[in-house]
């Protein structure tokens, strides 16, 4: 299915985008425009109730606008019939909005049945889909809403949207209702899933930290969906465009950028493991000949289990199963080197697993890496910072000399 | 003659009567049940619409079902068509009410994620909304059933079937032997029919709503 053209994202524009509410003394969303690219990742950033879910609602015309266009791939959308348009756009709400009475599978199903997939194509792509969001198909195919998690039912959600691999997705505050921990797992996964087939995404949040971890750019919205700053997330926290920006980005921006960086750039090292399976003999003979405190045990599908140190394995009996300090928090690649921080710190020995898909051991993060790179990117912000306002300054000079000696700028250039 | 007795004499013919009368119950609650999701699906949208049908089939539910069955008479003639009528129009009533309170109670957060996957209006009629106020419409249909297996006896008075036949001619005959007996068994008859489809109703809740949304 990714052969299709559609996978490569569609640019979708907004143009002077307004919505007025009988009674309303002044439109909900006042005359909006943002151009977006082909596979670009948009997050519109906004205080509640400042129109930002209306914005996305007339994407795919869940709500009609009252004056102005939306136009996806250079075709208007009001001339489309809006079932068939909104079949073409993933849509993801709050939660992920599950029909509670249909199993995972038949969730996931609707979008490729309604546009008349055939049944056995439909089947494949349910399990290809639910696969991508990180859901094993076997354990959850049949599963039920309420056996789910909040995580869970959100991928499901997600998985459904995907499923027809539509060129544009919608997520409405999609993170909104779930657990800090999971929020920011799931946001990792989101950054991951929007780099394999590259497709045209729009968020709404109120969470300028998920704003400035997701986006390609972010449209900080004020009152009436008023676009105060459409930029790169760097842009937004380094440069706020107005005291509205300012004061929404929230002060701490340095500490922000490290919500910029993933563990992806930082390097991750190997450290000793051994699995549930192998006998306590060899697990002893490795903690001694590596001369480590504590190796890690990972479990029959490779994913970390426990911390298990000399003491641990002698008082439990040698069994490597059972003994041992629990791996509480990991992250993936795609965690945020502020994440990263975070866990390596609550860690005794200072440091955290990284995880890869489904949850498999790559390797750990330690927090003199850690510090080293956080050194290095505070340091690489200030240069970029001065950088911007040296070019700014030589730009005024350019003008300057231009204006004085009457020719074109780039003539000094 | 005793209680007893009777039964051991005529219960061949009290479960003939017995049969007859869900014979007669039964249809008559599935058209109500279709007409009455009918009236809950066109009415629960609207706010006027749906107050219409909340007063309408109230009035209808006050009208005595002895009244319309004898009002039905000359129109439909004596027998089986009059009752079948009045037990659907009084069926009708809880059904489409709690078929309205079923379609209300479906969260809007499921109806805008209906309609933002690209589901036409009936299809999210069909494969969301119906589904998820099912378990409110079955109460709905087990109530209407209940009532209508009591109101059913009524059908003997205008020499229909069903077990309202014994009671009528205890009735009738309140001199005889057996009087007492014929009344008590008919509608003890009636209480146990109505046990039975009450428990059926209960595994027909088992079996079609979903885990997901079992109460």
């Amino acid at each position: 299915m990714s052969s299709r053209p559609s996978a490569a994202g569609a640019t979708v524009e907004l143009e002077g985008l307004t919505k007025r509410y009988p009674g309303g003394a002044r439109p909900a969303v006042d005359r909006v425009g943002m151009e977006i690219g082909a596979g670009e990742t948009v997050v519109l950033v906004g205080p509640p109730g400042c129109g930002k879910s209306t914005v996305l609602k007339m994407v795919n015309r869940l709500v009609e606008p009252s004056e102005g266009r939306v136009r996806i791939d250079g075709r208007d959308v009001a001339r489309t019939d809006p079932v068939r348009l909104r079949r073409r756009i993933g849509y993801v709400v709050r939660g992920g909005g599950l029909f509670p009475h249909l199993t995972v599978a038949q969730n996931v199903a609707l979008v490729p049945r309604m546009l008349g997939e055939p049944a056995d194509r439909v089947r494949a792509r349910v399990e290809e889909v639910l696969d991508l969001v990180g859901l094993d198909p076997g354990a959850f195919h049949d599963r039920r809403p309420h056996r789910l998690s909040d995580g869970q039912r959100l991928r499901v959600g997600l998985a459904r949207a995907l499923a027809a691999d539509p060129p544009v997705l919608l997520m409405d505050e999609p993170f909104g209702a779930v657990d800090p921990t999971t929020r920011s797992r799931l946001q990792d996964e989101l950054v991951r899933l929007r780099r394999e087939p590259r497709r045209t995404i729009v968020l709404a949040t109120r969470d300028v930290e998920e704003a400035v971890k997701l986006g390609d750019r972010v449209a900080v919205l004020g009152e009436h969906a008023r676009v105060a700053q459409f930029d790169t997330p760097e842009a937004v926290l380094v440069h706020p465009a107005d005291a509205f920006v300012s004061g929404f980005a929230g002060a701490g921006a340095a500490l922000k950028r490290l919500g910029l960086a993933r563990v992806r750039d930082v390097e991750i090292t190997d450290c000793p493991t051994a699995t549930v399976d192998d006998p306590p003999r060899y697990v002893l003979d490795r903690l001694c000949a590596d001369g480590t405190e504590e190796i890690l045990v990972l479990d029959r599908w490779g994913r970390p289990r426990t911390w298990l140190g000399r003491g641990d394995l002698l008082r439990a009996g040698g069994s490597p199963a059972r003994a041992g300090r629990p791996v509480r928090s990991t992250v993936t690649r795609d965690a945020t080197l502020r994440d990263a921080l975070e866990a390596v710190l609550a860690d005794r020995a200072g440091r955290v697993v990284v995880t890869g898909r489904r949850g498999a051991y790559e390797g750990v993060v330690g927090v003199e890496t850690l510090m080293d790179s956080v050194r290095e990117l505070l340091e690489a912000g200030r240069l970029e910072a001065l950088e911007a306002r040296y070019g700014l300054e030589e730009l005024r000079a350019d003008r300057t000399y231009a204006a004085q000696e009457g020719v074109g700028g780039e003539a000094r250039a | 003659m005793n209680f007893w007795e009777y039964l051991g004499e005529h219960h061949r013919q009290l479960l003939t009567d017995a049969g007859r009368h869900a014979a007669v119950v039964l249809p008559c609650t599935v058209a109500a049940t279709v007409l009455g999701v009918l009236i809950g699906v066109a009415a629960h949208r609207g706010a006027r619409a749906g107050a219409l049908a909340a007063n309408a089939t109230a009035a209808l539910s006050a009208v005595p079902a002895l009244a319309v069955i004898g009002l039905l008479v000359p129109v439909a003639g004596p027998g089986l068509p009059p009752t079948v009528t009045a037990l659907t129009l009084l069926g009708l009533v809880p059904v489409a009410r709690s078929a309205v309170v079923g379609l209300r109670g479906v969260d809007p957060a499921l109806l805008d994620a209906a309609d933002g996957i690209g589901m036409s209006r009936p299809a999210r009629l069909a494969r969301v909304e119906l589904p998820l106020a099912w378990p409110a419409v079955l109460t709905g249909i087990r109530g209407a059933t209940r009532t209508l297996t009591g109101v059913a006896a009524l059908a003997a008075c205008v020499s229909g079937p069903g077990l309202g036949n014994p009671i009528l001619r205890g009735i009738a005959s309140p001199d005889g032997g057996d009087a007492l007996a014929q009344v008590l068994a008919g509608t003890l008859g009636i209480v146990v029919l109505a046990l039975l489809l009450d428990a059926a109703y209960v595994l027909v809740g088992r079996l079609t709503v979903p885990g997901g949304i079992r109460a």
